[in-house]
């Protein structure tokens, strides 16, 4: 017989949803443990998507669908989860900043961030410096990931950072930005973390910044 | 009151009489530059460098307004270019705080009329403030205090005569989002056909009714937020390209609704479906394409300077180059192009100029051989044999998978197999839409997410 995680894991590269639960249910009773559903079926799939979308050999839409799946999955396991020590890989608060409506790109690395097993709570778009700091406050994120796309706006994540100095906050998240207009120069001044320019690189940088590591998109490495 | 005028047959049908510099309904500014009669014009587009816009700021922000019109205008000049068009497309801040965008305005009002004596030069406003309804979620399209602001900005600057009002207006974009990211194009033929038509006819009339009466004539709306994001997407390549070919169409009958409640003046350069705009109203149209690369990428950035009638860059913010700041360079560059496809004119030439353009792209991307002249002609006689823009909307989209699917065929377009598989899969899809728009509202309503968007802000309910 085929591995019931093998089928989930086909389940959601097909994209589908209620194959996956019914998959998922059935393991749990199985007594397949969550680490090994999530760490076995539910990411790999969600891993080998972002590499076949960074070859251009799938399109979004397809990892979406995958993501929806992988999601339907993960409801499953969610009361047991939070009954359990099992943890993600980490917690990511994501937002547009104020004043700025785009949210695509954001949107995209939030996706890819929850398909390869980080939780964010995403605060959707025109954000406040108040709400990101309450959401630091409210969720105590490893992660602040700030999207700007105005040149009139990318301004106001350097008023985001500033505030959660001024509230005592900045030191309890590692902050990284992004958005076209967004450079490393400019994430170096305003005193981000990271910064990266695609969805890839935005996961790179988040696992970097989780490690405690210096990556290429950190912003205190040279060059 | 304006009312609506359905157009129901074409200025345009003969694809050869598609041509840059050249509209049936010329439209003529307030210093007299006729656009459509005859030679292309530059338009030029400039934004703030990375900055706040606030009480503290707004001086410096004006200052710089002023540095770069005056830039630009000097460059016209001394190029010998004698009609030069500027837009003022605002950043969020100044539709917000109208009292900033009414001071830029009249800032640049003024310079323009300063440039025309020193220079003996002849300019035009063209005045793009922001759709700020969408910053209320669910947006409130109709009433409350952003949709008061933004008519209020609107009415003041009709005021101070800027030539003509053009917008990017959002209704219906709230649902078309996710439509676009999921490739779905059942939820964008509902985005456009019921929902955004629908605000287009009520805002246009709101601006129609602003414009009588003022100086400021009334221009074009663009689709930017649905057809420029699907195809900044497509060369992302995260949707296919050929799903942001079939959007790009499936905006037209939307584009039209401004036009169907009283616009005249040139369509917006980020409407890339201006050549339909013009074939069928007959309106001049203002395009944009390899000058605009500044801006944002695109695979078309030759076809669209085909049918132009202003050559716009879109775009560009403040900053210096080697040769000087960008957005004079960017003048200089448009002005070039303007010089080349006038004197390909002068010397009978036009015809070969026009097919060079569009030889250069259409062949090579499905984006682009939408805009092929005798493509434009052919799909707007099918939107036009319906007056329900639902139907137009749903037609258009039929209509360009079914001609892409046969290009395809032909080997008259390029396209890798992964993304014309997508035109079967829209087929399918499109087929199960009903012709009636309430009937697919019934349908649709319960895929769309709780929250997203007030059906009866789109008179749904
Ligand atoms: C689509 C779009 C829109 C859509 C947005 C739809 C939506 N739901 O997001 C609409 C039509 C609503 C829109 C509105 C406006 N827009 Co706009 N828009 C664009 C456009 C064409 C593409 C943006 C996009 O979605 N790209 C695709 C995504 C996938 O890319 P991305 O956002 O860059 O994200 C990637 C990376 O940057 C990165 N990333 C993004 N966020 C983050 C965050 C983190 C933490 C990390 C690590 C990485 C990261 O990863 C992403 C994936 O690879 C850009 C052009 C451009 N050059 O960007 C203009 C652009 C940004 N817009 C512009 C303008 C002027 C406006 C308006 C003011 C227009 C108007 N007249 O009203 C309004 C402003 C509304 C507001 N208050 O914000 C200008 C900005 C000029 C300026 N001064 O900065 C641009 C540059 C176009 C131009 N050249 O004129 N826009």
């Amino acid at each position: 017989m085929e591995d019931i995680l093998e089928q989930i894991q086909k389940g959601i590269l097909k994209g589908d949803t209620k194959y996956v639960i019914d998959r998922t249910e059935l393991s749990l009773r199985y007594g397949i443990s969550i680490e090994e559903i999530m760490r076995d079926a539910l990411f790999p799939p969600m891993k080998l998507m972002g590499e076949q979308l960074r070859t251009q050999e799938i399109f979004i839409p397809e990892v979406l669908k995958a993501s929806r799946a992988m999601h339907a999955a993960l409801y499953v396991l969610r009361p047991i989860i939070s009954h359990s020590s099992t943890s993600m890989k980490g917690l990511v608060v994501i937002g547009t900043v104020a004043g700025d409506l785009h949210d695509i790109g954001k949107n995209m690395v939030a996706m890819m961030l929850t398909g390869h097993g980080y939780t964010v709570v995403d605060l959707g778009i025109d954000v406040t410096k108040e709400q990101f700091a309450e959401a630091v406050m409210e969720y105590k994120p490893n992660i602040l990931a700030l999207s700007a796309l105005l040149t009139t706006t990318i301004l106001e994540m350097q008023n985001v950072i500033e505030y959660l100095e001024s509230c005592g906050l900045r030191d309890q998240v590692k902050i990284t930005v992004g958005g076209a207009p967004v450079t490393m120069d400019f994430a170096r001044e305003i005193g981000a973390d990271a910064y990266s320019d695609t969805v890839f690189d935005a996961l790179e940088a988040v696992d970097d910044l989780m490690a405690g590591r210096m990556g290429k998109y950190s912003t205190n490495t040279i060059g | 009151m304006s009312k609506r005028v359905p157009f129901t047959s074409m200025a345009i049908t003969n694809p050869d009489e598609l041509m840059y510099g050249i509209a049936p309904k010329p439209f003529t500014t307030q210093s007299g530059i006729m656009i459509g009669g005859g030679e292309v014009y530059p338009e030029l587009n400039f934004t703030l460098p990375p900055m706040k816009v606030n009480e503290e700021t707004i001086g410096k922000a004006n200052q710089i307004y002023k540095e770069m019109i005056e830039g630009v205008l000097k460059r016209a000049a001394d190029l010998g270019q004698k009609k030069v068009v500027v837009e003022f497309e605002t950043v969020p801040d100044f539709t917000l705080v109208p009292k900033f965008g009414l001071e830029t305005t009249k800032l640049l009002l003024d310079a323009e009329r300063e440039a025309e004596a020193k220079y003996g030069i002849q300019c035009a406003l063209r005045f793009t403030p922001n759709d700020t309804r969408e910053m209320s979620r669910p947006p409130k399209m109709r009433s409350g205090q952003y949709y008061d602001d933004m008519m209020y900005f609107y009415e003041e600057a009709a005021k101070l005569g800027p030539d003509w009002f053009s917008i990017e207006s959002t209704g219906g974009k709230e649902i078309d989002d996710e439509g676009l990211v999921n490739a779905d194009i059942r939820r964008v033929i509902f985005a456009l056909g019921a929902c955004s038509c629908t605000d287009m006819e009520f805002l246009w009339g709101k601006i129609s009714d602003i414009c009588e009466g003022s100086k400021m004539a009334v221009g074009g709306d663009s689709s930017c937020g649905f057809a420029n994001t699907a195809m900044v997407l497509a060369e992302k390549r995260f949707i296919p390209r050929t799903f942001a070919a079939v959007v790009r169409v499936a905006t037209v009958p939307r584009a039209l609704v401004a036009y169907e409640m009283g616009a005249v003046a040139p369509s917006k350069d980020c409407e890339y479906v201006g050549p339909y705009i013009k074939a069928i109203t007959g309106a001049p149209i203002a395009m944009e394409g390899r000058m605009a690369s500044g801006a944002h990428l695109s695979p078309i950035g030759n076809i669209a300077l085909a049918n132009a009638d202003l050559w716009s860059n879109e775009s560009i913010q403040q900053v210096r180059l080697l040769s000087d700041m960008a957005p004079v360079v960017a003048m200089e560059q448009l002005i070039f192009d303007c010089r080349m496809v006038n004197t390909a004119s002068k010397m009978g030439q036009s015809k070969v100029m026009r097919d060079v353009l569009i030889e250069s792209d259409a062949p090579l991307d499905v984006q682009g051989y939408v805009l092929k002249p005798e493509v434009v002609i052919e799909l707007s006689k099918e939107i036009l044999k319906y007056e329900d823009d639902f139907m137009r909307t749903k037609v258009a989209a039929a209509k360009t998978v079914e001609l892409l699917q046969k290009a395809i065929e032909n080997g008259e377009v390029e396209c890798a197999d992964r993304d014309a598989a997508w035109l079967d899969m829209m087929e399918d899809a499109i087929d199960e839409i009903p012709d009636d728009k309430m009937e697919f509202f019934e349908e649709i309503k319960d895929e769309i997410e709780d929250g997203k968007y007030l059906p009866s802000e789109y008179g749904l309910e």
